[in-house]
């Protein structure tokens, strides 16, 4: 029998919108510069890192005590430890301070490098190097007590406040309808990558911004002669894609124990290589085709991976980014495009064409 | 006599460190087609660029509508009236006639937008037959009428025109430099830049001609076209 369940689906649901959320803001950011990204999910590590921050001074600050009672709402079982406003004031700094990250990359370390001519290589080298810088910030920030503590007093709204460590698994929100119990931050997911795919569809195709956003990725040239500001266009596209990408910081923030700048737990460092996958997958230069590229890596490695356990042994499941890795080496051999070129309209006629052929021949 | 449309004055330009156009000084009348002739690698794009700020001006002024423009970014002067025909990529290939056509008119009110786009379509009436076809599969003439209608549509008060019938056939340049000619008689200030020195000569009114970044000649463009010797010299043509 396959080895999933309803809470492994949840999970996968919860992966797979995280993918799509991260993969659509490496596609924009490339779609602009025309560099992959190093350092975007740690713009999400270092919106998890404010967020969270954010939550335990307001807590502590406000003297708020975690509610862990479950309360009646609509029918379900609810645990909300933490006011509203507390959960909503982090989200909003997780997705203005990604956005301002990223910014600060295109500004500070993109857009000057492309002045002088540097090639693509060199621009993507760099990312990398922005990425170590990110880290950097952020082990100084968790390993060095005294910065904390600054850092807290200085935002901490009544006096000194300290902690040692960010531990928030406890924080998130429970819902429960006493037989299947899932967190908020699976359901955020979901509504995130909603989200994601309505805003951006209304934005680039209901909005003069998208209007420029668009002809500035397509004919930057043409975009300048038709008076449209490019530089600029082009970092307010970074600051969306960094601040979709504060969106997942968000919900890294509930997704471990201790959030910790680097390690082999660290979620940004186990999802770079599946976020690259889902842009190359579902197409590098197309916004659509990221989100949906994003959403399939993420089902491939959470909900189909693990029904070859039976199969293969419960050990494959350590094997997931293998069969990533595999949709990304059959996409660029196949179509390089990803899977946003492929004609669907006309790959489903030929379908309906042959089934057709085989009523016939029946009568 | 009326303030010039443009005047660049003592103008040395180029890309960077590299000097192209030198000691340009050039006076752009209103209402007037300006023809750019010159051989090959003339500097005849560099000119344009430099009116439209795409080029670096190394010293020189650039005055326009009575405004030193000499440093003001490229997408500011589009704003204040200029509007560029692109010699390569002036359209957005992955999109229809339609899109290429809505997109020019971004930032402009939906009524005056339908107007505007009517004019276009009387002049091209081609245009609107293929509305919502790609603007990549376009053959090349109609491409280049996209690319003026775009232009168009800025209702600019300066319009450059960069080498338009490029790899057209003789029949297409002709319908190109003639609709080129009736935007003349509309009133538009045009600059137009064209490797096809005959057929730029015979609809412009004023003329340059550039060799080497420099201007070697200039005066009425039936007059330039008239001169054998500058004609056979720069231009490769026997009248």
């Amino acid at each position: 029998m396959a080895a999933i369940d309803l809470e492994s689906t949840f999970q996968a649901l919860y992966y797979a919108s995280l993918l799509s959320i991260l993969s659509v803001g490496i596609t924009l950011s490339y779609m602009t510069t025309k560099v992959f990204n190093f350092a975007h999910v740690r713009f999400a590590m270092v919106a998890s890192y404010v967020a969270a921050t954010i939550i335990l001074v307001l807590a502590k600050s406000f003297n708020i005590h975690g509610d862990f009672a479950w309360h009646n709402m609509a029918g379900m079982q609810v645990r909300v430890p933490l006011p509203w406003w507390v959960y909503a004031v982090a989200l909003v700094s997780a997705f203005i301070v990604g956005g301002l990250v990223a910014v600060a990359q295109y500004y500070l370390v993109l857009r000057p490098l492309q002045k002088r001519g540097a090639g693509s290589m060199a621009l993507m080298i760099s990312t990398l190097g922005f990425d170590f810088i990110l880290v950097a910030v952020l082990f100084i920030y968790m390993t060095l007590p005294q910065i904390r503590r600054l850092t807290v007093k200085t935002i901490s709204l009544v006096g000194r406040v300290a902690f040692d460590s960010l531990r928030m698994d406890s924080l998130d929100i429970v819902i429960s309808n006493g037989s299947v119990t899932v967190r908020g931050a699976v359901i955020l997911a979901m509504v995130f990558a909603l989200a994601t795919i309505i805003g951006l569809y209304l934005l680039l195709t209901r909005t003069k911004l998208g209007v420029m956003m668009r002809s500035s990725i397509e004919n930057p040239n043409l975009a300048l002669v038709l008076g449209i500001n490019v530089d600029r266009v082009f970092a307010i596209t970074w600051f969306i894609a960094g601040a979709i990408a504060g969106l997942a910081g968000y919900l890294f923030i509930f997704a471990t124990v201790y959030l910790t700048p680097v390690s082999p737990t660290t979620p940004s460092d186990q999802i770079i290589v599946s976020v690259f996958a889902g842009s190359i997958v579902g197409g590098i230069n197309s916004v659509p085709g990221s989100i949906g590229g994003g959403f399939l890596i993420g089902l491939i490695e959470k909900f189909f991976v693990p029904l070859l356990s039976p199969i293969a042994g419960p050990g494959i499941v350590k094997y997931d980014k293998v069969f990533s890795m595999l949709a990304v080496a059959l996409t660029l051999l196949f179509i390089p495009e990803g899977l946003a070129s492929v004609n669907w309209r006309r790959v489903l006629g030929l379908g309906r064409v042959k089934v057709r052929k085989a009523e016939e021949v029946k009568a | 006599m009326s303030e010039p449309m443009l005047r660049l004055e003592r103008v040395n330009s180029g890309y960077g460190k590299f000097h192209i156009l030198f000691d340009i000084d050039l006076v752009v009348p209103k209402g007037k087609i300006t023809v750019v002739v010159g051989p090959n690698g003339a500097g005849k794009t560099t000119l344009l660029n430099t009116v439209f700020g795409l080029a670096t001006i190394h010293s020189g002024k650039v005055v326009y509508k009575g405004q030193d423009i000499t440093h003001v970014p490229a997408y500011k002067r589009a704003k204040m009236g200029m509007a560029y025909t692109l010699q390569l990529f002036n359209i957005f290939s992955t999109l229809t006639v339609r899109e290429n056509l809505l997109l020019a008119t971004y930032d402009i009110p939906e009524d005056e937008a339908k107007k505007r786009m009517e004019e276009v379509f009387q002049l091209f009436p081609r245009l609107k037959e293929r509305l919502f076809q790609r603007a990549g599969t376009l053959s090349g003439g109609e491409r280049q009428m996209l690319a003026i209608a775009i232009s168009m549509l800025r209702k600019p008060d300066l319009m450059l025109l960069d080498e338009p019938t490029a790899g057209l056939a003789p029949k297409l340049a002709k319908e190109v430099f003639e609709a080129i000619r009736h935007l003349g008689d509309q009133g538009y200030t045009i600059i137009l830049a064209e490797q096809n020195a005959k057929g730029a000569l015979e609809i412009g009114d004023e003329a340059v001609l550039i060799a080497s970044g420099r201007i070697v000649a200039r005066g009425k463009a039936h007059e330039l076209l008239e001169d054998k010797d500058l004609s056979r010299k720069y231009l490769g043509l026997e009248i």
